[in-house]
């Protein structure tokens, strides 16, 4: 029997404990290795990401396509020079995020959140909490475990790649990771973190995934900044005790059924969508013209 | 389950951009280097996805930086040319655009030698960091390289089974 968030919550509520905890605990159980092992294990994923996130922010460069590059720099100087309109919590997440997705952009070492293409987004609300909330290093990384129960639900129920489900699995399922932990990591219950899921897959439900040329840049790194302030419009509602109409597991089936139905053009293969407009197919021109050498 | 641990979500720990077009591909590389001990000669065909995105995905340099021992975590596999120009590795590359029959459109042959025997090995890189090997020498099999696997020891354990000994 496959694990629902439905199963997790009910779970995590009558053993009294946070779904990072009942994930935590779970590891131990299937790995055998010990609890002080797999937290380590997690808490180094933790700083590979922060250190990404520094990388990034002085790394002015454009990457070798031209696609990405310098924009987290820019980012970073509006919101030391002004009060950004989204706010420190926000604006941070993006800048953050954009950081992360632009060093993956350049082979920088990233953390596959779940996939590289989505790498920004978790960093993104870590940071920001961390800076903004004060949120220390271990219960950064306990909510690390809540990202990842909630995504191998969506793994195992849909996708998480964009590749299989458009890039709603890809960016909509890192989103909604991002929106359940951020809930539980500002006190929300696991029943909370599920509503918060289930309303920033949702807002994300439809997206092709369509990268320019194919490569991991535009659209992409945008739509890592951006699914941030997503996540935490989520949670915020979450915590207001707004919930879902419709509950977190049905979304993550909807999402599984539109990935099905989505036209293999608008799969990573860069036959459609944004990679299909002049300027996207005039990237690629430049970029790739490649007869067969053999 | 086909995602199981926490790691399968969170991690694997990788240089960028593309699971599927660099991290799978280093270990396709890294296979071949355990499987010879060292890699003194190699010709590397990309095909499908890899042949016409190699140079964005920096699918050169990790097959290149595979080859040379490195594993996908390694931020070495960025400088894959300038290492391989120190320890002399003599490396060519063909493309072709094309997916052979059947095959999975991230699909490399790689054709390599070290001083003293050859391999010459398929692989796919399938997503997710994941890659497999489906062809040795001319024999098929079906070796997953996960993003977690021991590649050097189940290089060694492969070497010892029938058709390859
Ligand atoms: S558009 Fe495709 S490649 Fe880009 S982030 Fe979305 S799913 Fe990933």
């Amino acid at each position: 029997m496959k694990d629902t968030i439905e199963s997790i919550v009910q779970e995590c509520m009558a053993q009294d404990v946070s779904i990072g905890e009942w994930m935590l605990r779970r590891e131990v159980d299937r790995s055998g290795s010990s609890r002080e092992q797999i937290f380590g294990r997690m808490q180094e994923r933790l700083h590979v990401m922060k250190q990404a996130v520094r990388d990034g922010l002085s790394d002015i460069t454009e990457t070798e396509s031209r696609l990405s590059g310098g924009d987290a720099c820019r980012m970073h100087q509006y919101n030391q020079n002004t009060a950004p309109l989204s706010g420190p919590v926000i604006s941070t997440a993006m800048t953050a995020a954009m950081a992360t997705s632009e060093s993956n952009a350049k082979m920088g070492l990233i953390v596959a959140t779940p996939t590289a293409g989505s790498a920004g987004i978790l960093p993104g609300v870590m940071v920001s909490l961390q800076d903004n909330r004060g949120v220390d290093d271990d219960t950064l990384t306990m909510g690390l475990f809540a990202a990842s129960a909630i995504g191998y639900v969506f793994a195992n129920h849909a996708f998480i790649s964009g590749a299989a489900g458009g890039c709603q699995a890809e960016i909509g399922s890192a989103t909604a990771m991002a929106a359940g932990t951020i809930t539980e990591l500002q006190q929300g219950t696991p029943e909370q973190a599920a509503h918060a899921t289930a309303m920033a897959m949702k807002s994300l439900l439809g997206l092709v995934c369509d990268p320019v040329a194919g490569l991991v840049e535009v659209p992409c790194v945008k739509r890592n900044v951006i699914g941030t302030s997503i996540a935490f419009s989520a949670a915020d509602m979450a915590l207001a005790g707004i919930t879902s109409r419709i509950p977190c597991d049905e979304v993550i089936q909807t999402m599984h059924t539109i990935g099905r139905d989505m036209p293999g053009s608008l799969k990573e293969t860069a036959e459609g969508g944004l990679a299909q407009t002049p300027t996207g197919k005039e990237a690629a021109r430049r970029l790739y013209q490649r007869p067969c050498t053999l | 389950m086909e995602f199981d641990s926490c790691f399968d979500i969170i991690g694997p720990i990788m240089v960028g951009p593309s699971s599927s077009h660099t991290a799978g591909v280093v270990s396709i590389g890294k296979f071949v280097h355990d499987w010879l001990g060292e890699v003194a000669d190699v010709t590397i065909t990309f095909y499908g996805s890899l042949a016409s995105t190699y140079q964005g995905h920096g699918s050169d340099k990790a097959i290149l930086g595979g080859l040379l021992g490195l594993s996908a975590h390694d931020i070495n596999v960025r400088s894959a040319y300038a290492l391989a120009k120190d320890k002399g590795l003599r490396y060519d590359f063909q493309f072709c655009t094309d997916i052979p029959g059947g095959c999975h459109p991230n699909t490399v042959h790689l054709q390599a030698s070290s001083s003293t025997e050859n391999v010459h090995a398929s692989g796919a890189s399938i997503g997710g960091g994941v890659a497999y090997i489906y062809k040795i020498n001319g024999h098929h099999t079906s070796i997953n390289l996960g993003t977690g696997a021991e590649i050097s020891s189940i290089a060694a354990r492969t070497k010892k089974e029938a058709p390859f000994r």
